[in-house]
């Protein structure tokens, strides 16, 4: 782990940091030891690099539910994967359903696809977290080209989770394709592909799960076993040392989306990432972050001049803030100039900040990991109240 | 095991990508059945480059039964 004492990072749902000592160990030892080409070579190096990637696909199979290693296609980053997911299964003239907490990870793919006459529409969450208003709103969105669902399972700016496995029941029974983005609750939140019915999980390595930047998923679901090519279109084409003689790209997952080389380091980095969440536990992780949440809320909350946003959230992994008479950038800069780092803006949320009614500027964001503590929390809010009251 | 395996003629199982390889692989593994990844050689597919698992040709019924059972696509037995 690097040397962290003279900074206070709690902008982990941006990125996690630092990472596990065993994370950059097993990432130095991919470069230095297993440096070969995986899945292209009859090598010793490139069997070895194939081997660590199958076993990233078994780690990340056993933590989401999945009993089949072949259907994780790695990406660089969660984003990817969700352009991956939504731009494979989408067909033209399809209606999508996106929640009112999305990310720009999937506003901005579905927007785009308007061009070829895919349309969508806005379901609302709500700060009361009930699951039936959620439901009622689904179904008021539904039109009879609705053909998927895309959903985070929690909000990147404030403690909203969504209703997942109610929302999973209702795409099963409307016949919709549903696609969750776990970017914030991979890690965190228990997830099982199988039991919540969803056709694909997208998530990044490198934030709950401690892997580095340039690594992330989509798990498909285990229909999607076997020869996908009626179902899957490919949106990127490449070598990927199978079926070579062949101008198409293979049939099955997920050499079909895997074109070009793999991030050995990177996916060797998260595969340990996520045995050190396995290790830690979940439970362990979330109750931790939850605990550094309440207490941060409970002291702004009782603070003058602050408005904390969903403040009846008890359980995450961040918190969103504003303060009367500065902006939220204004207070990042004064708290980074003190060691501090946190987030400020739309978080790349504009739905989500307008759903909570953040205003102009955004709001300051404040996000937790396991490798947090209660002082850190303390620490920050004195200088908080330094930089508004002196 | 592994020592029968040196001394017997080895036979290949061609698999659709190098990943069903690895699964190939660790399936006959829990199975009992001693087997590792091969590259193939150019020419010995029709598709181009792909991969196999090398095993005992003496298991090489009973682990193709076993690959089907547990939905390995595999195109052809290389003896």
């Amino acid at each position: 782990m690097s040397n962290r004492t003279d900074l206070i990072y709690f902008d982990n749902a941006a990125t996690t940091w630092p990472k596990p000592a065993v994370v950059v160990e097993e990432m130095m030892r991919a470069v230095n030891e297993y440096g070969g080409n995986p899945g292209r070579s009859g090598h010793r190096l490139s069997i070895r690099a194939t081997e660590e990637i199958y076993s990233c696909r078994e780690a990340i199979c056993r933590l989401f539910g999945s009993e089949h290693p072949e259907n994780v296609v790695f990406t660089c980053s969660d984003t990817m994967a969700l352009n991956l997911a939504i731009k494979a299964l989408v067909k033209c003239g399809y209606h999508i359903l996106i929640s009112n907490m999305e990310h720009n990870s999937v506003v901005r793919p579905v927007s785009a696809l308007e061009q070829i006459g895919v349309s969508y529409s806005i379901f609302n969450v709500f700060p009361d977290g009930s699951e039936a208003r959620v439901l009622a709103s689904m179904k008021e969105a539904l039109k009879p080209e609705t053909r998927m669902v895309i959903a985070s399972h929690r909000s990147n700016i404030c403690g909203m989770t969504l209703p997942i496995e109610a929302m999973g029941r209702f795409c099963r029974e409307h016949g919709l394709i549903f696609i969750v983005d776990a970017a914030q609750s991979a890690g965190v939140l228990p997830l099982d592909i199988e039991r919540i019915g969803a056709d694909v999980i997208c998530a990044p390595g490198h934030k709950g799960l401690y892997g580095p930047q340039g690594s992330g998923f989509a798990l498909f679901s285990a229909k999607y076993t076997g020869n996908v090519s009626e179902l899957l279109d490919t949106y990127v084409e490449g070598g990927n040392g199978v079926d070579s003689l062949d101008p198409m790209m293979p049939r099955y997952l997920p050499e079909r989306y895997e074109a070009g080389t793999l991030a050995t380091p990177c996916i060797a980095g998260m595969r340990r990432g996520i045995e050190f969440v396995c290790e830690r536990g979940l439970e362990e992780i979330e109750s931790c972050e939850s605990a550094l949440y309440r207490r941060l809320r409970d002291l702004l909350c009782n603070t003058r001049r602050i408005k904390v946003y969903l403040p009846q959230a008890e359980r995450s992994s961040v918190l969103l803030f504003n303060a009367a008479g500065c902006t939220a950038g204004e207070l990042a800069g004064a708290l980074d100039r003190r060691g501090i780092c946190v987030r400020s803006g739309f978080h790349c949320s504009p739905l989500a900040h307008r759903a909570l009614g953040t205003g102009t500027d955004g709001a300051l964001r404040v996000s937790f990991s396991a490798f947090n503590s209660v002082q850190e929390v303390d620490m920050f809010y004195r200088a908080l109240r330094e930089i508004l009251f002196k | 095991m592994k020592a029968d395996f040196q001394n017997a003629k080895s036979c290949i199982i061609a698999l659709s990508s190098v990943t069903y390889a690895m699964k190939a692989e660790r399936l006959l593994s829990d199975a009992g059945i001693a087997a590792f990844i091969v590259k193939l050689e150019a020419g010995q597919t029709r598709s181009g480059c792909a991969y196999g698992i090398s095993l005992s040709c003496g298991h090489a019924s009973a682990a193709v039964q076993h690959l089907s059972k547990h939905g390995i696509p595999y195109s052809e037995v290389l003896r």
